[in-house]
């Protein structure tokens, strides 16, 4: 009896002690910067060893953490660049437009310089004859636009050619390159007057021929032809090319010099139409 | 397959071969010559359904070109219903089984086509003969119309066939 007395008041002596000593430990560590003991430490590890572990795996499935989170990240990252780059691409190709719309502008406002003299319609080039013969286009002009046939078509370039027949909606120009076409055109520097023929071989290259050379003239290279303003088709003046070769005959009278036509006729897009009055 | 689906496709091919012709080919010139794929077109149908439709066809290739490109009203008309009926006369002694034989049938067509246009060309508009050019324009566009030949052989040659099968019904060319 007396023995269990003891040990119950034992026990209630041991728990005071821990009480006390608990609140002796939060008295003395309340509030106190202080280093951990090594007991503390020891502690700790058999603790945060496991919840290493246990964090790397939760973290894995936890959106506040490192690598799906990083994932997720990335290829949020990935999206918003996606964006900006198809954003940027669709800027680029407007930028592209506007280059070329500016480029338009600057080539109508010479044109507008150019075309001052003539009262022109312009018009697109939209087919070129499918046959080895012929230098035949058709343009997206015709009649119900004012557009007649034997007007002068020009580019900011030069001389292109004639209008040959004209249809409601379009037209067809017989190009200067045409092996039949043949016209009277001037030297620009020594005004002689000289006849521009179309040839089958250098049609290929842009290029024509000149015969009808007065007698002991030699045409350097670079010297420039325009139109004589004789024959009723092409008023005087406009550009035609430039020579490239002159070719000596046994009779001079036959020679012939090569001309590189202005316009480049594989790249023939847009044309103006002369209204002649 | 009837009659008036036939004739539609028909013409619906022959405009995309037309088209194929001004947009594509156009621009694709070996050493500045252009092929001309009418002459292969109208070539395979022809040796396949017969001059009649060979020729039909030819002058509707024909037409619509001398409209839109030549000079002259007709020459292409009559060019492409040559070509047309030469390839419908020779139907028979053909084989149009092979490719070689069909080759060849466009080869005698370029001869014919080129040499003629030769002639209108210097004729008509008074251009100067250029033999060298008309060499050059044969050997090269002859080259170039072989190599679409052999392209477009099986499926010319079977549109070919499916208008010979429903010629009974072509009231319009018998």
């Amino acid at each position: 009896m007396e023995r269990t007395k003891l040990k119950r008041i034992l026990n209630r002596i041991l728990k005071i002690i821990l009480v006390l000593i608990i609140f002796i430990l939060i008295a003395s560590t309340n509030g106190k910067n202080r280093t951990s003991s090594w007991a503390e430490d020891f502690a700790k590890d058999f603790i945060i060893i496991p919840q290493r572990v246990v964090q790397l795996i939760s973290s894995a499935f936890n959106d506040n953490n490192t690598i799906i989170n990083d994932i997720e990240k990335l290829k949020e990252k990935n999206k918003v660049l996606n964006s900006r780059v198809a954003e940027l691409e669709e800027k680029l190709a407007d930028y592209d437009i506007v280059v070329q719309q500016n480029e338009k502008f600057k080539a109508l406002e010479k044109a507008t310089d150019l075309y001052k003299d003539y009262d022109v319609i312009m018009a697109d080039v939209i087919a070129v004859s499918p046959n080895n013969w012929d230098e035949v286009y058709v343009i997206d002009k015709g009649k119900e636009n004012g557009i007649t046939p034997n007007m002068p078509v020009i580019t900011t370039d030069g001389l292109v050619g004639y209008v040959s027949e004209v249809g409601e909606k379009s037209s067809k120009i017989i190009s200067i390159l045409d092996a039949s076409s043949s016209f009277s055109a001037i030297a620009s520097e020594t005004r002689e007057q000289v006849i521009v023929k179309g040839d089958l071989i250098l049609k290929e290259e842009n290029k024509v021929k000149i015969s009808e050379i007065p007698f002991k003239t030699i045409y350097k290279s670079g010297d420039t032809f325009e139109t004589s303003g004789i024959g009723g088709i092409y008023p005087k003046g406009l550009k035609i090319g430039k020579t490239i070769e002159f070719i000596n005959k046994e009779n001079p009278l036959e020679n012939e010099a090569i001309l590189e036509t202005y316009v480049n006729f594989n790249k023939l897009e847009r044309v103006a139409i002369i209204k002649m009055p | 397959m009837k009659k008036p689906v036939v004739f539609l496709i028909t013409m619906l091919i022959t405009i995309l071969f037309l088209l194929m012709q001004i947009n594509f080919l156009n621009t694709l010139p070996a050493f500045g010559i252009i092929s001309n794929i009418g002459i292969v077109l109208i070539s395979a149908i022809g040796i396949t359904a017969g001059s009649n439709i060979g020729g039909l066809l030819g002058a509707f290739y024909g037409i619509v070109i001398d409209a839109f490109f030549s000079k002259t009203l007709g020459i292409f008309f009559l060019l492409y219903i040559l070509v047309g009926i030469i390839s419908g006369y020779l139907k028979n002694n053909i084989s149009k089984d092979n490719k070689m034989s069909l080759a060849l049938m466009v080869v005698i067509n370029t001869l014919m086509f080129e040499l003629s246009l030769c002639f209108f060309t210097c004729y008509l508009y008074g251009t100067p003969f250029n033999f060298l050019f008309l060499l050059k324009v044969i050997i090269i566009e002859e080259l170039y119309n072989i190599f679409l030949t052999y392209i477009f052989f099986r499926p010319l040659i079977y549109w070919g066939e499916i208008i010979n099968r429903s010629r009974d019904s072509y009231y319009l060319l018998h």
